[in-house]
């Protein structure tokens, strides 16, 4: 049974005008010990699907669909329920190691809370445990650091911690929303490393978020890449990264300095702009950016489907093996 | 030592300075002869200028000013006119009502304003919130003394739970003498927790949005755990700040209120001294509110430092 199976999850936000959808239709699974990869731009709903995962939306979205944990269907659980699976079969890596520790409580008690409250150890004990996870996750001199507030550690150092916060109790499933973007490169890579550690030890499923190509392609083996609020593509990621079926993923890869295939050097931004979810136009949300539309892509939204073994698109015309086929 | 620390003990010193030259200076330029009220609109001319001899009320202003001083520094306030008792007697006695009163009513408010803050930032936006905020926005424009008036209609004539005022003296015992605090407590208190519940609200819902809150979230914290843990003590500085502002207007508060319930305090002194031109009295009395004043404010100072651990690490 896969670890995490997202089914047509649909987000909205409730404004005077009326509901504005978000997040439309988005399903993916994550088997154990999987790295899956979420790739979009900014507001392409990678980190309101995050949320919602653990029930955490801000006020005034609701989701609806379904969010199956090992079976247990997550949008229908009551919150009691969720606040044991939060922060200890569940964990989450937020992207902002600035702001995302508390400044006015020291790190030890921050990193001991969820062993605290989910494991039920006891003061002595949680400072073993917290001591070793701080260990694990090289925080130099980590006996000096426990007792230090958040402004007395590095960036790379809260985030080591923010990651400790989040594997203290072991979580099954692990979710990292861009936890490297306001890191420096080495400092990205150790971070990084880490992870990748961590799940191989465990055998822990990892939903890695990110707007970064290049940290995809290290570490995910697969890729879901998100425009507008839904899944474009999935892909394996050595195939997305050799031959991109979707246009907006192929733009994305262009976009990149160094990696882009067969590029003269030049970088190729996607012209336009993302259309505001209030004003989504009919068909596929891409159109008016895509290279390769037809009057199909104006009159319907294309939904995604297989295009071939192990990879799907939401594309009229997917780029298969490099070339445009009808389909 | 820390440098903030150093910084406000020696700004407290210098605000101290100043306020004793105004408080002089006012009462300089202020019209009314001591010497005139107490002995009368009848008195002779020559009787008068012996007493005002007496008093040192001939002497040039920076001669009393320096006297006034050096007595202060030795803790001597000099002679009230009207009492004809040392200052610092006269004052001591009347703390022993003003200060249990202003703790009192500041103890309510406080009290008051964690709850009500707290429970209309958890439910922002939704009718409980609206509801707390309706009630704040009564309690600010309700006047202390008219509340002091109805709380004596209600509690003390028609239930009879509180004396409608007086004081036992502590000589009676601890709970009668609360007993007739409470209710001049509460109607100073109103305004302030109204106030003070806002000030709460607004900083909690301000720091329930930051990341850290969210982050507490994904730890498995449940909401209510979060607010406690987390966004309370972060929400607690501007709180701090305003009930140190606020203690100045409850110690002015004193005066109408302990005239209201006929309070033998310090604010019913510094009342009946001015009808009197019992300059002694005013000028000591009004130096020692804005010492009260002034060093709350400190500690209030001092309190960011406990509070925030990012100060104490900043010098």
């Amino acid at each position: 049974m896969a670890l995490l199976q997202v089914q047509d999850i649909s987000i909205s936000i409730d404004r005077p005008e009326g509901k504005v959808g978000l997040v439309r239709d988005v399903s993916f699974d994550i088997q154990p010990g999987e790295i899956v990869g979420m790739l979009g731009e900014s507001g392409c709903g990678k980190s309101l699907t995050a949320l919602a995962i653990l029930g955490l939306l801000p006020e005034g979205m609701t989701a609806t669909g379904e969010i199956l944990f090992k079976g247990a269907n997550l949008l229908t659980l009551d919150e009691p329920s969720l606040c044991r699976l939060r922060g200890n079969r569940i964990g989450l890596i937020f992207q902002e190691p600035m702001t995302t520790l508390n400044p006015m409580m020291t790190i030890g008690d921050q990193v001991m809370e969820p062993l605290r409250l989910h494991r039920g150890l006891g003061r002595h004990d949680a400072r073993a445990e917290a001591l070793r996870l701080l260990e694990r996750i090289r925080l130099p001199s980590p006996r000096q650091k426990f007792d230090s507030y958040p402004h007395q550690l590095s960036g790379g150092q809260r985030q080591r911690v923010v990651i400790a916060m989040a594997i203290a109790c072991k979580p099954e499933l692990l979710i990292a929303d861009e936890p490297t973007t306001a890191l420096d490169t080495t400092m990205q890579m150790q971070i990084l490393d880490l992870l990748l550690d961590l799940t191989d030890e465990t055998d822990t499923g990892l939903l890695l978020i990110t707007h970064d190509l290049g940290v995809m392609a290290e570490m995910t083996d697969r890729i879901l890449v998100m425009y507008g609020g839904s899944i474009v593509e999935t892909s394996p990621t050595a195939d997305l990264i050799a031959s991109p079926a979707h246009p907006y993923s192929r733009g994305l890869l262009r976009a990149i300095p160094q990696r882009a295939p067969g590029s003269d050097g030049w970088l190729e931004p996607i012209p336009g702009t993302v259309p505001a979810p209030a004003a989504r136009p009919q068909g596929c949300l891409f159109r008016a950016r895509c290279p390769i539309a037809i009057a199909e892509c104006a009159a319907h939204r294309p939904e995604l489907r297989d295009i071939l073994p192990g990879r799907s698109a939401a594309c009229w015309v997917p780029i298969i093996h490099g070339r445009t086929g009808d389909a | 030592m820390n440098r903030l620390l150093l910084y406000r003990l020696a700004s407290w010193a210098l605000t101290l300075l100043a306020i004793t030259v105004i408080a002089f200076l006012v009462l300089e330029i202020l019209p009314g002869d001591p010497a005139l009220v107490l002995l009368g609109p009848d008195a002779q001319p020559d009787t008068l200028e012996a007493l005002r001899q007496q008093l040192g009320l001939n002497q040039a202003a920076v001669v009393r000013y320096f006297e006034w001083m050096s007595g202060l520094l030795r803790g001597d306030m000099g002679t009230s006119y009207t009492y004809s008792i040392p200052v610092s007697e006269l004052i001591g006695s009347r703390l022993k009502i003003t200060i249990p009163l202003a703790v009192l009513s500041t103890a309510i408010a406080v009290g008051l304003a964690l709850v009500l803050g707290m429970y209309a930032a958890a439910r922002h936006n939704r009718v409980g919130d609206y509801g707390v905020m309706a009630v704040t926005q009564i309690g600010v424009a309700i006047p202390s003394f008219w509340l002091g008036m109805l709380l004596i209609l209600l509690f003390s004539l028609t239930l009879r739970w509180f004396s409608a005022g007086g004081f036992p003296g502590w000589e009676a015992g601890l709970w009668p003498g609360l007993r007739a605090l409470v209710l001049p407590a509460a109607a100073l208190a109103i305004a302030q927790a109204a106030v003070l519940t806002r000030v709460v609200r607004a900083s909690v819902i301000e720091v329930l949005n930051q990341d850290f809150v969210r982050t507490a979230r994904a730890k498995g914290l449940t909401r209510a755990q979060a607010l406690r843990r987390h966004a309370l003590r972060n929400a607690l500085i501007p709180v701090v700040t305003v009930i140190g502002l606020q203690f100045g207007h409850l110690l002015a508060g004193t005066i109408v209120i302990e005239n209201v319930f006929s309070l033998p305090g310090l604010g019913r002194l510094i009342f009946q001294s001015i009808n009197q031109r019992d300059l002694m009295v005013i000028k000591n009395v009004v130096v020692l509110l804005a010492v009260i004043v002034i060093t709350v404010n400190l500690i209030v100072d001092l309190l960011y430092l406990v509070i925030d651990p990012r100060l104490r690490h900043a010098s």
